[in-house]
């Protein structure tokens, strides 16, 4: 009760502190400073002549802020958003403004506005019930709330400021942004701040603009993997490989012979040559890999889940378009198997879809075998990026391993394990620390 | 530049400190003249600020400790510009004339990328609040500063409108400020009025006592402990006596403070002695006992007197320790309201004279029989009654409830006593009788606050208690829990307060301020020198820029690169990317050899290459090069 009590009294700062910073210029806030402190030494008018200072302030800010109801303008603002960055790698962006008034300004600020959402009180605590911090630290404080509230808004950007801005003129301005996680940096729109006659305080005004750019998990160099798989029977080929049915790659044509089917006369080859023409399939084999993400998260933190995601983003980006399929398996609300690789669809796209990867509230692991089982004699190789190494994950892995398949582990962990503690570890096992993923990676 | 120097003449010039201003001024100046600059990392600006920062809680520590006149926070606003100086020479003479906001502010320290902020408007604004520390009844501090400030806001006004706007809102805000800061001076005068009225209503007014009796509910006092006293004995200490009662509240009749004490010299009577410590905040009443002969310990002190026996003591330190010779007889006229009955009294006072039968005694039997009345049938108690009429709530304590605080008691026996014809008058003060086997002194709390009747019998004033004896036990039983906590942190408090009172009698206060001064210079000259010593860090302003880069990195200018420079275009040139040791080796020459590992460990490991080594390095190539010309000549 209390706790929510707080973190309503936590947006109401939160609002005001940035009230105030939005609105009141530097100067502003310096006058704001005088103003208070020459407040508090001027309370005595006999003690000391501070009160003079204090009323001059006073009266300036006050007919700054009133000055304000006349401060006017018009503006327009178009965004050139990449499609894709990355976690904490900042990108640049343009912004073109518009001055749709017919006067020049001197002295515009630029201020990026992005979607946010207060976060509620279970949403905090279980994001700070993760980070696993002794008792007396687990009060969630006001810096606490205003930096989950900030990874909530998925990005960082300053105020840019426009020098000049000529009537009915576009000038274009380059922002840079630090995403500070996945998924979609959603943009609102943008607030253009002008500033008062004395410089004192800035009206906003709001340019709605919607827009949305994707970032996707950081990315970290892998070693290559010597996964030695046989090729296997991919029934219908690579265009099918993704779907259902049965089906064969196409090969060449050749005469009919008997015993044909009929489904397989191409019939324009027949009008131009006036005997019977066939197409030959052919089954195909090729190499064929699953990437398994464990996506049961639990009372881990959220930098190991994210950890996870990257590593996993990490495997995708390693593979070689032209050399394999890669099918990506997960579960979230059901078990999920994407494909990409050889012609199907890019190995980028799978990036799009770990960039929306959310953790999953219940144990689904189950599911997540039962969808790996299923297409485990498709797969040559079989990589499995876990989170935990409880009974039922090590059961699973030891079962795939006498299936035969290559496989590869990747553990995730916090700098606790070490591979002496894991019993009977698979040939290609993995622990990756939070702390050092990129070295983990790299001295595969 | 150029605001930072007017405003910092007007706090020179408003707290009478030229010569401090002076010495700023020139510290500021000579960043512009000077081309040394400090290149200084973000975290040396860090460091400088938190010195700044220790400064400045030392100076609060100190000046609150100290004793002074002035208020300790007047006086960090006055020397608020010495205090920020470092941090804006920091800016001034480093090399991107800029200041890290992390350096003022430790909350964004941690915060990417690092922001930066000019730190000379405000400093001059902080000038310019400083030098409002001093009282000036003059307007001209109010039209310095609206300059002042003025010209800080110059540089920000914004382009988007005419000038003549600017100034003419900065004219109206004059204006509106003048009256404004008239207004805020009347209201404050009248706040400062209705607050003493207000304040007076609890505290010891030498003019105006306002009884607690006609009101409801229950007396409640505090276990603050107002002051300590050295006595033999447990006495009563009087702040004032009133002679006019007028309904609730008493008054005394002579009010006006004077220079002339109350008291006379003993006439042969033996005197005892008081040893008062207490603290002050403002002026104050003193507490004294009956038949004081001589107040002393308090020179420097104005003490002002009434004729009803009342001391206002000002001007004093917050901490005084004063010594009282009393001989506990006091002396003293009467005057003509000490026998005065208001009418709406009379009626119960008959009924309890009826009772009292004490007509043709000595007026000391009689003092004696109305004490004895009341401490036998009368109750003390906190409760204040039901009746909120003052005249009918001392008839209804004396007739039904029979029960009451000091007050009713001290009112009643005061009337009674004059009934009898005898002069009395209500006295206001403390009970000291707690004494603290720790401290080996008596304890005066806030709830020891008594009243009770003075007589005037066979020439002197005597005290008549009336108050049943078990009244302090009442009160004692009042205690918080917290109090033993409370009394031991006052008593170290104190102890602290007594021990810095004795170190101000026996140094020179002006001693103290320079030891202080001294520490505070030192930590400077250590500050300036470890800057100073970083002399890698040391570079010239723009025009020397050109020069003194090659030689950011130690060993650069090693003359083996004259050498290097000397061979190039020829077969023996260093090959690109070639190290310098596999470069000798190529030529096999000793000399160069030799050289070469000078060279490597003025390069890499400077701190250990002695200025002998140096020389030796220099001298060898020149012998080298002279070498190597003789063989080209050859």
């Amino acid at each position: 009760m209390l706790t929510r009590w707080v973190l309503r009294q936590y947006a109401q700062i939160f609002r005001l502190s940035r009230w105030m910073r939005v609105h009141f210029t530097a100067m502003g806030h310096l006058c704001l400073a005088v103003w208070l402190i020459s407040g508090i030494f001027g309370i005595d008018t006999k003690a000391s002549n501070s009160y003079q200072l204090f009323v001059f302030v006073n009266t300036l800010l006050v007919l700054a802020l009133l000055g304000s109801v006349f401060n006017r303008f018009k503006a327009g603002i178009k965004r050139q958003l990449p499609r894709y960055a990355t976690v904490g790698e900042p990108f640049t962006y343009k912004v073109f403004v518009s001055n749709r008034t017919d006067k020049n300004y001197h002295g515009l600020v630029y201020i990026e506005h992005l979607n946010e959402v207060f976060p509620g009180y279970q949403a905090l605590a279980d994001f700070y019930q993760r980070q696993h911090k002794p008792w007396y630290r687990r009060a969630i404080s006001f810096r606490l709330w205003r930096r989950y509230l900030m990874y909530l808004r998925g990005g960082y950007m300053g105020e840019q400021p426009l020098s000049v801005l000529a009537a009915q003129q576009t000038e274009g301005i380059k922002i840079r942004c630090t995403p500070l996680r996945r998924g979609k940096l959603n943009f609102a729109g943008a607030y253009i701040a002008k500033p008062d006659l004395l410089g004192l305080f800035r009206r906003l005004y709001f340019v709605p603009e919607v827009q949305s750019c994707l970032v996707l998990p950081k990315r970290y160099e892998v070693a290559a993997l010597n996964l030695t798989g046989n090729r296997q029977y991919q029934s219908g080929g690579v265009n099918l490989a993704n779907s259902v049915g049965d089906s064969s790659e196409f090969m060449s044509l050749r005469e009919y012979r008997q015993g044909d089917a009929l489904n397989h006369i191409h019939w324009k080859s027949f009008a131009r040559h006036g005997r019977l023409i066939v197409k030959e399939y052919q089954d195909e084999y090729f190499v064929r890999r699953a990437l398994l993400l464990d996506t049961y998260q639990g009372a881990l933190a959220n930098e190991l889940f994210e950890a996870a995601v990257s590593v996993a983003a990490s495997l995708v980006m390693s593979e070689r378009q032209q050399d394999a399929l890669l099918d990506l398996m997960f579960v979230g609300q059901q078990a999920y198997r994407f494909t990409a690789g050889r012609g199907v669809d890019h190995l980028p796209h799978l990036q799009e879809v770990l960039a929306a990867v959310q953790p999953s509230d219940a144990e689904f692991f189950g599911r997540l075998k039962k969808s790996v089982l299923e297409h485990s004699q498709q797969c040559s190789s079989l990589i499995c990026v876990l989170l935990h190494w409880d009974q039922e994950r090590q059961d699973f892995i030891r079962y795939l391993i006498t299936q035969g398949g290559p496989l590869a582990v990747f553990l995730i962990h916090d700098g606790t394990l070490t591979l002496e503690q894991i019993a009977q570890p698979p040939e290609h096992f993995y622990l990756i620390n939070v702390q050092q993923i990129a070295e983990d990676l790299a001295a595969l | 530049m150029m605001i930072n120097l007017l405003t910092l003449f007007a706090w020179g010039w408003f707290n009478q400190h030229w010569i401090v201003a002076a010495i700023l001024s020139l510290l500021i100046v000579n960043s512009a003249l000077t081309p040394w600059k400090w290149a200084l990392k973000v975290e040396q600006f860090y460091r400088i600020g938190d010195f700044v920062t220790v400064l400045f809680v030392v100076a609060i520590v100190y000046f609150s400790l100290a004793h002074n006149e002035q208020r300790p926070v007047f006086i960090i606003l006055e020397w608020l510009p010495v205090f920020f100086l470092p941090v804006l020479l920091l800016q001034l003479y480093s090399a991107n004339n800029q200041l890290p906001m992390g350096t003022l502010f430790y909350s964004v320290r941690k915060r990417e990328p690092v922001n930066y902020l000019d730190f000379r408007l405000p400093y001059a604004a902080i000038c310019l609040l400083a030098a409002g520390a001093v009282k000036d009844a003059s307007l001209t501090y109010f039209m310095v500063s609206i300059i002042g400030f003025s010209g800080i806001l110059w540089t920000v006004r914004s382009k988007n409108n005419a000038l003549i706007l600017w100034f003419l809102v900065m004219v109206g805000a004059t204006g509106l400020s003048y009256w404004g800061q008239q207004s805020l001076r009347h209201f404050h005068q009248l706040a400062e009025e209705k607050a003493i009225e207000w304040i007076t209503q609890w505290h010891a007014d030498p003019f105006r006592s306002q009884t607690s009796i006609g009101d409801i509910g229950e007396l409640k006092l505090s276990d603050k402990i107002e002051f300590r006293v050295d006595a033999t004995e447990p006495l009563l200490l009087m702040q004032a006596s009133y002679d006019r009662y007028l309904g609730a509240s008493w008054l005394a009749s002579m009010r006006i403070f004077n220079d002339r004490p109350n008291y006379v010299a003993p006439d042969n009577r033996p005197v005892k002695q008081l040893n008062v410590f207490q603290s002050l905040k403002h002026a104050t009443i003193l507490a004294l006992p009956a038949g004081v002969a001589a107040i002393k310990g308090l020179a420097g002190a104005t003490l002002q007197y009434t004729p009803l026996g009342a001391v206002k003591l000002s001007d004093a330190p917050d901490f005084v320790n004063y010594q009282i010779d009393y001989t506990g007889q006091q002396t003293g006229k009467v005057w003509e309201f000490d026998l005065e009955i208001p009418p709406q009294h009379q009626g119960w006072i008959v009924t309890i004279k009826q009772e009292l039968k004490l007509e043709q005694q000595s007026p000391q039997a009689i003092a004696q029989a109305i004490k004895q009345y009341f401490q036998t049938q009368y109750y003390y108690t906190l409760f204040l009654g039901k009746e909120s009429d003052a005249n009918k709530a001392l008839e209804d304590f004396m007739l039904k409830r029979k029960a009451g605080h000091c007050e009713y008691f001290a009112v009643a026996s005061v009337l009674l006593l004059r009934s009898y014809g005898i002069p009395a008058r209500l006295a206001n003060g403390y009970a000291v009788q707690e004494y603290s086997d720790v401290e080996q002194l008596y304890i005066v709390r806030r709830r020891h606050a008594h009243a009770w009747a003075i007589a005037h019998i066979e020439g002197v004033w005597r005290a008549v208690d009336a108050t049943p004896a078990q009244w302090l036990d009442i009160e004692e039983q009042q205690a918080e829990l917290w109090q033993p906590v409370y009394d031991f942190f006052s008593a170290a408090y104190f102890k602290y307060k007594q021990w810095r009172y004795q170190q101000a009698m026996i140094e020179e206060e002006s001693d103290d301020t320079l030891l202080w001064l001294s520490v505070d210079a030192v930590l400077l000259i250590i500050l300036v020198w470890r800057l100073y010593v970083t002399r890698h860090l040391l570079q010239t302003n723009n025009q020397f820029n050109s020069k003194v880069s090659r030689y950011d990195e130690p060993g650069q200018d090693s003359e083996l690169y004259l050498i290097e420079q000397a061979l190039a275009m020829t077969a023996q040139a260093r090959r690109e990317n070639e190290s310098v040791a596999v470069w000798v080796q190529r030529l096999d020459d000793p000399t160069l050899i030799d050289i070469a590992k000078m060279h490597y460990q003025y390069r890499f490991d400077s701190g250990a290459f002695s200025s002998d080594r140096r020389r030796e390095l220099k001298q060898s190539v020149q012998r080298w090069l002279k070498k190597d010309d003789a063989i080209n000549r050859v």
